[in-house]
């Protein structure tokens, strides 16, 4: 004859376990300490529908409260704003949620509308994408030619310029189907998040990020 | 003019086939509703707009895919529900529970199963010919769309196809996997080492004696919820990567990547009390040391770049220099490219030692380096000992002694150095010029290839690995390399 009561308790007990000495789920062992004392605390198994309310729904809270603090603090670390946000969002949603598929509904939405911000930040790239042209233009406009090239070498340099500024336009087009109020602003580039990409030093991104903000008018 | 079906009809397939899932199990009420208008909505969007990324923006703005998986979840939960409760009527029934959990993970390995003979079958019946002809007819329809766009006549897209199954044709003949992805679909899906440990705990569940908390307790102390969560896929996965990374060589960092990536998979595996990585934990860290290496790489790549061999690098510059004072040179790319090929000759002779010079002083400008620098940096050691450098040693040491001195602006290269360029440049010499073992990181990427996907699996999916160059040059030896010390 199985003992189930007993059972219930030892499945309880290694649940409590799953999330002992893990700094990371605190919120989860708390709330898995909880519903296994709950447990603990029955003499009969039909008691514990009763006690147990919604013990399981705090489980799932905290599961996902833990795991969008470790989110949230990886990306406060490496400074990513829009990301961050979207654990903001969650964390102080689930103070809120009765169930849980309110707080499904809730990591969606919030996930969802991140997704939009995170896209609009990430094509504020462009710079990055000019680098390279960027040097065509010095290379084009510097390099010791006979004059008789001079002019053809302009008007290479103007035809760069023209294209970065086509691109500029291209992306606020595209990025205002999704976002109206969407601009470019190159010097979203220093921040950490874009800056790993840019191989040079800070002088120089900077001297370059003048260069471009002025071809593209921005 | 509404989206185009070929556009269309893949995005919404997915909604469509999941509410019809819903509707043949009899599912019913708000959510269901809720589904059925979110999806109307996406198809009511794709007939009113002509603009795929408006389309898409419209999309996002209202929600639309977010409300369906909103409805969907709920309907799923709202079942799941009322499946518990009817449970739970008439006393705890723990074979009944435990019963149910066994047929769930059942039904999840038909369903991957499923899944996956549908994938397998999907890429063996692939026909290029058919898509194609899909692909053509697309063009046709959205180049009518377009005000003052080309338009292609019955007649043209017809010939046009017909060229296109000649071509294909004659490409299957000599790689006939070419369009055939079905071994390596089914290698990389192969649902083996997911379906496994879900065996495990049907297995489990179906002991004589086994209870339902017994069930729920042995899985997770036993890791077997992580391992059907694919644990021990990912970590195959890991170690593809690094086999991978080491094939490719692209620079060092890829490798150190792969590299750390699967000893941070042992070390959380260890330090897990149930002996698999938690994933949260995994996922988070594995990001940081990619952000670890983004700058490093961003860095290695542009040095790589400024000095190559390939994409107008340094030392392409000063080969084409040299090249285009062969009498040959206009009938070869990029001169023979131009309008006028003879001028665009005189062109390169004449700007490009002042087009270096500023590529030069770029590199010193961003990363302190000389021209003699090149030699000894990282980025063109690997390129060495990796060979994708595209020139010899021979042919690179003739480059720095012998024709960088002479590239400076408004210098020409010397009538003696012009005849030792043309017979270098001669088919009736031998080839100095071409990296002896240029073929190698393609033989290597064959064989990681082959390795994998079976023995022949490359050739015959991207042809034959021919060596149409026939270098004589001897092979790179870096310790002998002057300019490298």
């Amino acid at each position: 004859m199985i003992d189930y009561l007993s059972e219930y308790k030892e499945y309880y007990k290694s649940r409590e376990l799953r999330y002992a000495d893990n700094p990371n789920y605190k919120n989860s062992y708390e709330a898995e300490v909880n519903i296994s004392a709950a447990m603990n605390s029955c003499n009969e198994l039909d008691e514990f529908q009763e006690k147990v309310g919604n013990l399981p729904d705090k489980c799932a809270f905290a599961l996902m409260k833990d795991e969008y603090l470790m989110e949230q603090k990886h990306f406060e670390k490496h400074e990513e704003p829009f990301r961050k946000l979207i654990c903001d969002r969650v964390i102080e949603g689930l103070n809120s949620c009765n169930n849980v598929q309110d707080a499904i509904t809730l990591a969606l939405d919030a996930n969802n509308e991140g997704s939009m911000a995170i896209n609009a930040d990430e094509a504020q790239r462009e710079f990055i994408y000019n680098l390279r042209e960027l040097d065509k233009i010095e290379i084009y406009s510097n390099a010791e030619i006979p004059e008789k090239y001079k002019s053809e070498f302009a008007a290479s340099v103007q035809e760069i310029k023209d294209k970065m500024v086509e691109g500029m336009n291209r992306q606020e087009s595209d990025n205002r189907k999704f976002n109206p109020d969407w601009t470019e602003k190159p010097e979203t580039c220093l921040e950490r998040r874009h800056r790993r990409l840019i191989p040079l030093n800070d002088e120089h991104t900077k001297e370059q990020l003048s260069i471009y903000k002025s071809i593209i008018n921005r | 003019m509404p989206i185009d079906s070929f556009m269309l009809d893949p995005m919404l397939k997915t909604y469509k086939d999941m509410l019809q899932q819903c509707i043949d199990d009899g599912s019913e009420g708000e959510h269901l509703i809720g589904m059925e208008t979110a999806l109307k909505r996406m198809e009511d969007l794709g007939q009113e707009h002509s603009d795929i990324a408006a389309y898409m923006g419209i999309l996002m703005q209202e929600d639309l895919q977010a409300k369906f998986s909103d409805h969907y979840g709920k309907l799923i939960a709202a079942t799941s529900k009322t499946q518990s409760d009817s449970n739970s009527e008439g006393g705890y029934d723990d074979a009944s529970m435990l019963q149910q959990s066994v047929n769930a993970l059942k039904g999840a390995i038909k369903s991957i199963q499923d899944n996956f003979d549908s994938m397998v079958a999907g890429a063996k019946s692939y026909d290029p010919h058919e898509n194609i002809d899909a692909e053509m007819e697309f063009a046709q329809r959205h180049l009518a769309a377009q005000q003052g766009g080309m338009q292609l006549t019955d007649e043209q897209v017809a010939q046009m196809k017909s060229e296109s199954h000649t071509n294909i044709d004659k490409e299957i003949e000599e790689k006939p996997a070419a369009y055939d992805s079905s071994v390596e679909i089914e290698l990389i899906n192969d649902p083996t080492a997911i379906i496994k440990p879900i065996q495990e705990l049907i297995d489990l569940g179906e002991q004589e004696g086994m209870s339902y908390p017994k069930f729920l307790r042995l899985q997770m102390e036993r890791g077997l919820d992580k391992a059907m969560e694919g644990n021990g896929v990912i970590r195959e996965a890991k170690v593809e990567n690094i086999k991978q990374a080491k094939a490719s060589a692209i620079n060092p960092y890829n490798i150190a990547i792969a590299e750390e990536e699967l000893s941070l998979f042992d070390e959380l595996a260890a330090e897990n009390k149930f002996g698999c990585p938690n994933p949260k934990e995994l996922s988070l860290k594995t990001n940081s040391i990619e952000r670890k290496y983004a700058n490093k790489i961003a860095i290695w790549e542009d040095i790589e770049e400024r000095w190559g061999s390939i994409n107008f690098g340094i030392l392409e510059d000063l080969n084409h220099w040299a090249i285009s004072y062969c009498k040959h040179a206009p009938f070869i790319k990029p001169w023979s490219l131009a309008k006028d090929p003879k001028k665009a000759v005189i062109n390169t002779q004449d700007t490009q030692p002042g087009i270096i010079k500023e590529k030069l002083r770029l590199l010193k400008k961003y990363y302190g380096l000389e021209f003699e620098d090149i030699f000894k940096h990282p980025t063109f050691k690997w390129s060495v000992e990796h060979f994708t450098n595209d020139f010899s040693q021979e042919y690179t040491t003739y480059l720095i002694e012998k024709i960088y001195p002479h590239c400076k602006p408004f210098s020409h290269l010397p009538s003696e150095q012009i005849a030792e360029q043309e017979k270098i440049e001669s088919k009736d010499t031998p080839d100095i010029k071409t990296n002896p073992e240029y073929l190698k990181p393609l033989i290597n990427q064959k064989e990681y290839y082959d390795s994998r996907f079976g023995e022949g699996r490359f050739e015959s999916k991207y042809g034959k690995v021919k060596n149409e160059l026939d270098p004589k040059a001897e092979v790179w030896n870096l310790s002998s390399f002057r300019y490298s010390q």
